[in-house]
């Protein structure tokens, strides 16, 4: 909003002040200046005023607020009135048929105007606030409004239906597609949400909002009908945001004007327009405010302001000036100590004790606090699960290290892209940025490979790249209202509407299958978690189907690891992983349990196995673990070589793997490994038909 | 007499000896199980008691002469290894054997410095959803429908009264709903979403929200906190000021400024020649806000505070386009 520093010097005794000086108040005031600009010889200040003071939104607004700080007066004249002729009552009646939506409805008649460009004054006003100068009468319900704050709307009274010689002004609900054209040209059809202003026969404003377009004020005009109302902030916001409408008068309804500001603004423009546009003031204002809306008394209790402030406790009566000066006034003493004040309805934002508080503080000046950390220190052995957050980290640090730059992409994305990543139940959004945007992600793969594909084309030849995000399922698709929410997990989303789980997904290129894997046993090492990659048993379309794992841990699919699928094309030669977090807490960070150091040698022997090809290495280390007769003594089996080619029949490969056997309780003896081992031997044939290599 | 053979031979043989292998087949061929002196020894039980005597004696000293000299021949064979290692040079100016290297995103690393910082001062790290209903969004936090506030936040809406939360701060609510206690002193770090997309805007963002509650927690606590934070985080002399702004959750609400690093308050590009760097927006939690949580408001009071971690990293770092986080170019994610 502008601000003119000229008009504001008019309305408020203000020391000799810079404009900078000025501006520096305000912003720390509450009233952020985000501008100040040179207009011919007065100076514009541009504020950006908070939703919840409409009361600032006016220069009378700024010079109280200016008053209040610099310890000074304002100098408002109350409107005088010259009134001539017949009562406005035999002229025109007003019945406020949607009484809640419009608790006020005035107006005045002006009769007899000259239409005409306004005086330079008003003109120069205008154009230093950025407004556009249209004719006398129009322009001074403009300034009034930027003087005030209380938004007027002048009607061309001859365009009014006038059966039986009396104008029947009603303030009613549109009904459905009703239609208006309002002033901007446009021909708005309305609905039964939308409060406007008629006459006999039709619509000829959107209250508060906008007027119409054949009641308009034109060259021509001669008798004026003026109106100044105070509309429920609700409904005008309602319409205004349907019809993406925001004028000058709707930004003030809907924020709240003064209910009891409304017939001074409407003198006061009365008389404006009779001493520029000449006319008769009619007797009277029509005035419909059946229930008068009282100020609010609230009660302050000073000793609660330093507690909640950290000020020492502030006296009484320095308390009274200061919100005195913001038209605040004692209303008598409220029991136990507290102080009562009685709050002008300009100011809709006061309605409890916690708001006079922070006035109280605005006015002391935030910098007046003094900064301390008083608060206990210690959570009273209370505490929350951190270990997601603890478990991202370590990972994060973890795949740094280990040569993996952290990517982070948009949550949306293109449900093309999605799919290919076997999206199942995509959440969308109704309002995206663009059908690229469109979709909750439910898998990080578009994203790092999108980000592989802007790296490849910057010459990057070799990549490794991960995400930690949430992915999203939609758990509602039918759309029914969700319910409220069982509050203590984390991943309960928006409840039963949507499902949230945290992932962590990477992507290497060129990729190495067992680099890669290198690298994710390593973290689950440090984790200390233990996992299994089986071949891909789950579906997973996007990956090479037979150099492709999944990991499991325990019983649940914890993520994969593998190849794209050749469908890639250029990414196919990228290795992928991903990995369910939530699943994975649960599981790490268990204290550790030293074991004692062994006491007694163990015993390596080694087996080299002939088995047919299609035999995993991971089958063989399988039946070794499980094999009973071994447990007791078994430490470990690691496989350390695989061979296919001379002295190896075609279709078969030798596997070799160090089985390491210590008894914890003595020295193993021979006789001790032998028996078992003979009888491994005899199992690993039995189930993988594996015989020694000679 | 094979004795002073024996001697003799030895003797030559070590100070002719030139490895340490060789000194290993002397010793060996010595006093080996099938040494020489082990085979004399062996036949002295043929021998007179008189002379056995005498010949015992002589071997016992050979022996351990023979023992001597292993040592000396050790000690010197050593110096000559050692000699000849320290001979040998390396070219340290050749590049070394780097294991590759990446980097936490800088988002990221600033995220956990703050909270860093926070987790010191007793905050803990919270989570909370991504999608949010609007009760939690924006109900909860002061915000009914048609409040000229939610202007402030435009909303990606994934259906009727389900959104991408706008701010972390619907986080605070399901905190204290959680806890119910004091003291609770929570930091939540996240995405949060916005219908907006420029160079200064991305539609997507992150935040950092943190909620002090307890019995008589004041504004001068929040400033406390702030100033800490600013120091720990950008500089030592660092000062904070808080100007008096509105958000619907706090009262009083307060845009926080601190004194520009830059140029410690003389003014400079970076602040536009204020002095003044806008950093984030915090408040005293609204009375209200704490009702609807469950919270007594007349005994308990608190702060929080919402920052935004991209402003933050766009200062700490000097990144003036907001859409460099979000590219993963490898050029610019190498250089953290
Ligand atoms: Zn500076």
């Amino acid at each position: 909003m502008h601000i003119s520093i000229q008009t504001l010097r008019s309305l408020v005794d203000l020391p000799d002040l810079s404009p900078q000086e000025l501006a520096d108040k305000l912003t720390l005031g509450g009233l952020e200046v985000e501008a100040i600009q040179a207009f011919e010889d007065d100076t514009i200040l541009e504020l950006k005023i908070t939703p919840n003071r409409p009361d600032a939104l006016s220069h009378m607004g700024i010079a109280r607020e200016l008053a209040a700080i610099c310890h000074t007066r304002t100098t408002f004249l109350a409107p005088s009135i010259k009134e001539l002729g017949g009562s406005i009552h035999d002229l025109v009646q007003i019945s406020v048929v949607s009484k809640e939506a419009c608790p006020r409805y005035a107006c005045r008649v002006v009769e007899g105007v000259q239409i005409a460009p306004s005086p330079d004054w008003l003109h120069k006003k205008l154009l230093s606030l950025g407004l556009k100068p249209i004719n006398n009468i129009v322009d001074v319900t403009n300034w009034v409004l930027f003087e005030r704050g209380q938004p007027l709307h002048a009607f061309d009274l001859d365009t009014l239906a006038k059966p039986k010689g009396r104008i029947a002004l009603k303030i009613r609900s549109a009904s459905a597609g009703e239609k208006l054209l309002t002033l901007d040209g446009k021909e708005r059809s309305l609905l039964e949400t939308d409060l406007v202003i008629a006459d006999e026969d039709k619509a000829i404003a959107l209250a508060g909002v906008m007027g119409g377009k054949i009641t308009e004020v034109s060259n021509s005009t001669q008798n004026i009908l003026l109106e100044s109302a105070y509309f429920e902030p609700r409904g005008i916001r309602k319409t205004a945001k349907r019809l993406g409408l925001s004028t000058d008068a709707s930004y003030r309804f809907e924020r709240g004007t003064d209910p009891n500001g409304v017939i001074a603004a409407l003198d006061r423009a009365a008389s404006l327009i009779q001493e520029i546009a000449g006319g008769r003031i009619r007797r009277d204002a029509a005035d419909v405010y059946p229930k008068v809306i009282e100020p609010l008394e609230i009660s302050l209790r000073p000793h609660r302001l330093a507690q909640f402030s950290g000020l020492p406790e502030v006296e009484p009566a320095e308390l009274r000036t200061r919100f005195l000066a913001l038209g605040i006034e004692t209303s008598g003493r409220a029991a136990h100590d507290a102080l009562k004040f009685r709050v002008p309805t300009f100011r809709p934002d006061i309605t409890d004790e916690i708001d006079l508080i922070e006035e109280a503080m605005r006015l002391i000046g935030f910098d007046q606090v003094p900064a301390r950390i008083g608060f206990r220190k210690s959570l009273d052995g209370k505490s929350l699960d951190v270990s997601l957050d603890k478990l991202e980290r370590h990972m994060k640090t973890f795949l740094s290290q280990a040569g993996f730059f952290e990517a982070i992409n948009y949550s949306f994305g293109s449900p093309t892209e999605l799919e290919l990543f076997k999206a199942t139940d995509l959440l969308t959004l109704q309002n995206p940025l663009g059908e690229e945007y469109s979709a909750m992600r439910q898998s990080l793969f578009p994203g790092l490979l999108n980000n592989l594909r802007h790296n490849l084309r910057q010459q990057v030849q070799k990549l490794s790249l991960f995400e930690a995000g949430v992915v999203f399922w939609g758990k509602n698709p039918a759309g029914q209202k969700p319910e409220m929410a069982n509050l203590t997990a984390h991943n309960m989303a928006a409840d039963a509407y949507a499902q949230e789980k945290l992932f962590l997904a990477g992507v290497s290129y060129p990729g190495d299958f067992f680099a890669l894997k290198g690298i994710l046993e390593s973290l689950f090492d440090s984790l200390k978690v233990s996992v299994d990659f089986k071949p891909l048993s789950l579906q997973l379309s996007f990956l090479h189907p037979s150099q492709s794992a999944n990991i499991w841990l325990q019983d649940a699919p914890l993520g994969f690891l593998g190849f794209l699928h050749p469908d890639f094309k250029e990414e196919a030669s990228a290795c992928v992983f991903a990995l369910d977090l939530d699943l994975l807490k649960s599981h790490c960070f268990k204290p550790i349990q030293v074991k004692p150091l062994p006491k007694f040698p163990g015993i390596q022997r080694d087996l080299a196995l002939v088995v047919d090809e299609k035999v995993l290495a991971g089958d063989i280390l399988g039946v070794i673990r499980n094999f009973k007769t071994l447990k007791p003594i078994l430490e470990d089996a690691k496989i350390f070589d695989v061979y296919q080619g001379k002295g190896i029949e075609p279709g078969k490969k030798s596997i070799a793997v160090s089985i390491y056997l210590r008894d914890l309780e003595k020295t193993l003896t021979e006789e001790q490994v032998n028996l078992p081992v003979e009888s491994l031997k005899q199992e690993l044939n039995t189930k993988l038909g594996a015989v020694l290599r000679v | 007499m094979q004795l002073k053979r024996l001697r003799k031979e030895a003797q030559s043989g070590f100070s002719q000896c030139k490895s340490s292998e060789q000194l290993e087949a002397l010793r060996v061929g010595l006093l080996g199980k099938k040494g020489k002196l082990s085979e004399i020894l062996k036949q002295m039980g043929t021998l007179e008691p008189e002379e056995r005597k005498k010949v015992g004696q002589e071997a016992n000293a050979l022996k351990q002469d023979i023992e001597a000299w292993i040592e000396e021949s050790r000690v010197r064979l050593g110096q000559s290894t050692k000699n000849k290692i320290l001979g040998q040079s390396l070219d340290i100016t050749l590049p070394g054997k780097k294991p590759a290297l990446g980097a936490i995103h800088p988002l990221t690393q600033t995220a956990y410095e703050i909270l860093d910082i926070l987790g010191d001062m007793g905050f803990e790290s919270v989570r909370g959803p991504e999608i949010e209903h609007d009760f939690y969004n924006f109900e909860a936090l002061n915000i009914p429908p048609e409040h000229p506030a939610r202007e402030m936040q435009d909303t990606f809406y994934v259906a009727p009264e389900v959104v991408l939360r706008t701010q972390t701060s619907p986080v605070q609510i399901r905190a204290m709903m959680a806890l119910q206690e004091v003291p609770l002193r929570v930091a939540c770090f996240g995405k949060v979403y916005r219908h907006d997309q420029d160079a200064t805007h991305s539609p997507m963002f992150h935040q950092i929200e943190v909620l002090c509650i307890d019995q008589d927690v004041s504004f001068a606590d929040l400033k406390g906190t702030l100033t800490l934070l600013a120091r720990k985080l950008f500089s030592e002399k660092a000062r904070v000021r808080l100007r008096p702004s509105f958000f619907p959750f706090t009262e009083p609400s307060a845009e926080v400024d601190m004194s520009c690093f830059g140029c410690d308050g003389a003014g400079c590009r970076l602040c536009k020649n204020t002095g003044w760097i806008e950093i984030l927006g915090c408040g005293m939690v609204h009375p209200s806000v704490l009702k609807v949580a469950g919270i007594d408001s007349e005994k308990n009071s608190g702060f929080a505070i919402g920052m935004g971690v991209e402003r933050m990293a766009m200062l700490r770092y000097g990144v003036s386009d907001i859409r460099l986080f979000f590219e993963n170019d490898i050029r610019f994610l190498g250089q953290f």
